[in-house]
C-alpha cells in the first residue's frame, strides 16, 4: 500500500468535513456541534464548509491546517495541525468563528450548553504543536495511517521550526482506541477534566476530556527505533 | 486612549466579566481577567458592537490580541 501525505486543498473539503464530524463523534452518534446548536448533520456540514473555506488559521477548522493521507491515491485520513498561540488563543478564535457563522441568536440560545461544554475545557500549551480532528476512513484503519500523518508533521516541524518542542492532542475520556494510540506513540496524559452535570453526555460523546502531550523529538525517535526493529 | 471609550468599555467589562473593580488598560489581555473565556469574549464583543453602534469584521475580531487593539478598532469604526 503506497501512502502519501500532502497539504489539504479545496478539493478535499467534503473529506475534511467527514473527518471533523467523525472525529467529533469519537465512534458514537453524538456530534457536539449538532447537539449544542440544535442543527442537523446537513446544516452542520454547510456550516463547516463555510468556516473551513474561510481558512482562519490558529484553530482546527481551517483548510490550511489539514494534512491529507492518500492510500494508493485514495483519501484515507486527515488531521488538523496548528501551533497554539501564534494567532491567539485557539478556543477564543474558534468561539468567534462559530458565533459569527452560526449567528448571534443561535449562539446565545446555546449559551447554557456551551457553558456545560466549557466546564470540560483544557488550556492548550502556547507554542506547542496541536493535533486535532484525527480521522482515518474505516476501511483504511489498522495501517497506522494516523501515526504516519502525525510523524510526518513532526518531522516537518523538526526541520523547519525546531523551536517547537512539544505536541498536544486532546480527546474524549471514553475514546479508548485514540487513547491507546497516543500512549503507544509515547504521549503521556497531562490533564483531565470531567463534568458532573448529567446533561454533558447528551452534548458530548463522553463526560470529559483528556489531554495528552509528548516531546516531539522523543516521539519521532522512538517511532524510528520501532520501525528499525 | 479616549476617556469616553474607556468609560463605556469599563462598564461593559464590569458586567460581562462580573468584576465591579475591573480597570482596563491597553495592555490587558484575556489572561489578566478571571472570567474572560471564549463564551464571555463573544458576549463582550456583541455588547461592544451594540454600545458603539458598530459591526466588526470577523478578521478584525480575531486579530484583537489586547484591549488596546479593541479600542483602536472602535476608534477606527467610529471614524468611518
Amino acid at each position: 500500500m503506497n501512502i502519501t501525505i500532502r497539504h489539504a486543498s479545496e478539493t478535499d473539503i467534503d473529506f475534511i468535513i467527514e473527518a471533523v464530524m467523525s472525529a467529533e463523534a469519537c465512534g458514537t452518534e453524538i456530534i457536539s456541534y449538532c447537539r449544542i446548536f440544535n442543527i442537523s448533520k446537513t446544516e452542520l456540514s454547510e456550516l463547516l464548509k463555510s468556516i473551513i473555506i474561510e481558512d482562519i488559521e490558529g484553530q482546527e477548522l481551517s483548510l490550511s491546517t489539514f494534512k491529507i493521507a492518500l492510500c494508493d491515491g485514495e483519501r484515507a485520513g486527515a488531521i488538523s495541525f496548528w501551533i497554539e498561540g501564534v494567532e491567539g488563543d485557539s478556543s477564543m478564535i474558534k468561539a468567534q468563528i462559530l458565533s459569527h457563522f452560526i449567528g448571534s441568536e443561535r449562539w446565545n440560545s446555546a449559551a447554557e450548553k456551551i457553558k456545560i461544554v466549557s466546564s470540560t475545557h483544557i488550556d492548550r500549551k502556547k507554542n506547542s504543536l496541536q493535533i486535532e480532528s484525527v480521522y482515518v476512513k474505516p476501511e483504511f484503519r489498522g495501517n497506522k495511517i494516523a501515526q504516519k500523518i502525525i510523524l510526518h508533521e513532526m518531522g516537518h516541524l523538526q526541520k523547519n521550526s525546531p523551536e517547537i518542542c512539544m505536541a498536544q492532542v486532546m480527546t474524549m475520556n471514553q475514546n479508548r482506541p485514540a487513547i491507546k494510540m497516543y500512549e503507544s506513540m509515547g504521549f503521556v496524559k497531562s490533564a483531565e477534566t470531567s463534568s458532573d452535570n448529567p446533561a454533558i453526555t447528551d452534548i458530548l460523546p463522553g463526560s470529559g476530556r483528556v489531554m495528552f502531550e509528548g516531546e516531539i523529538k522523543s516521539i519521532v525517535q522512538s517511532e524510528n527505533i520501532y520501525h528499525e526493529h | 486612549m479616549s476617556t469616553e471609550i474607556n468609560q463605556r468599555l469599563t462598564e461593559i467589562f464590569k458586567k460581562v466579566f462580573e468584576d465591579e473593580n475591573i480597570k482596563i488598560t491597553p495592555e490587558m489581555t484575556a489572561a489578566d481577567v478571571a472570567n474572560w473565556d471564549s463564551l464571555s469574549h463573544v458576549a463582550m464583543i456583541e455588547k461592544v458592537e451594540k454600545e458603539f453602534g458598530i459591526k466588526f469584521k470577523l478578521k478584525e475580531i480575531i486579530s484583537m490580541k489586547k484591549v488596546g487593539d479593541l479600542i483602536s478598532l472602535i476608534e477606527k469604526h467610529r471614524d468611518i
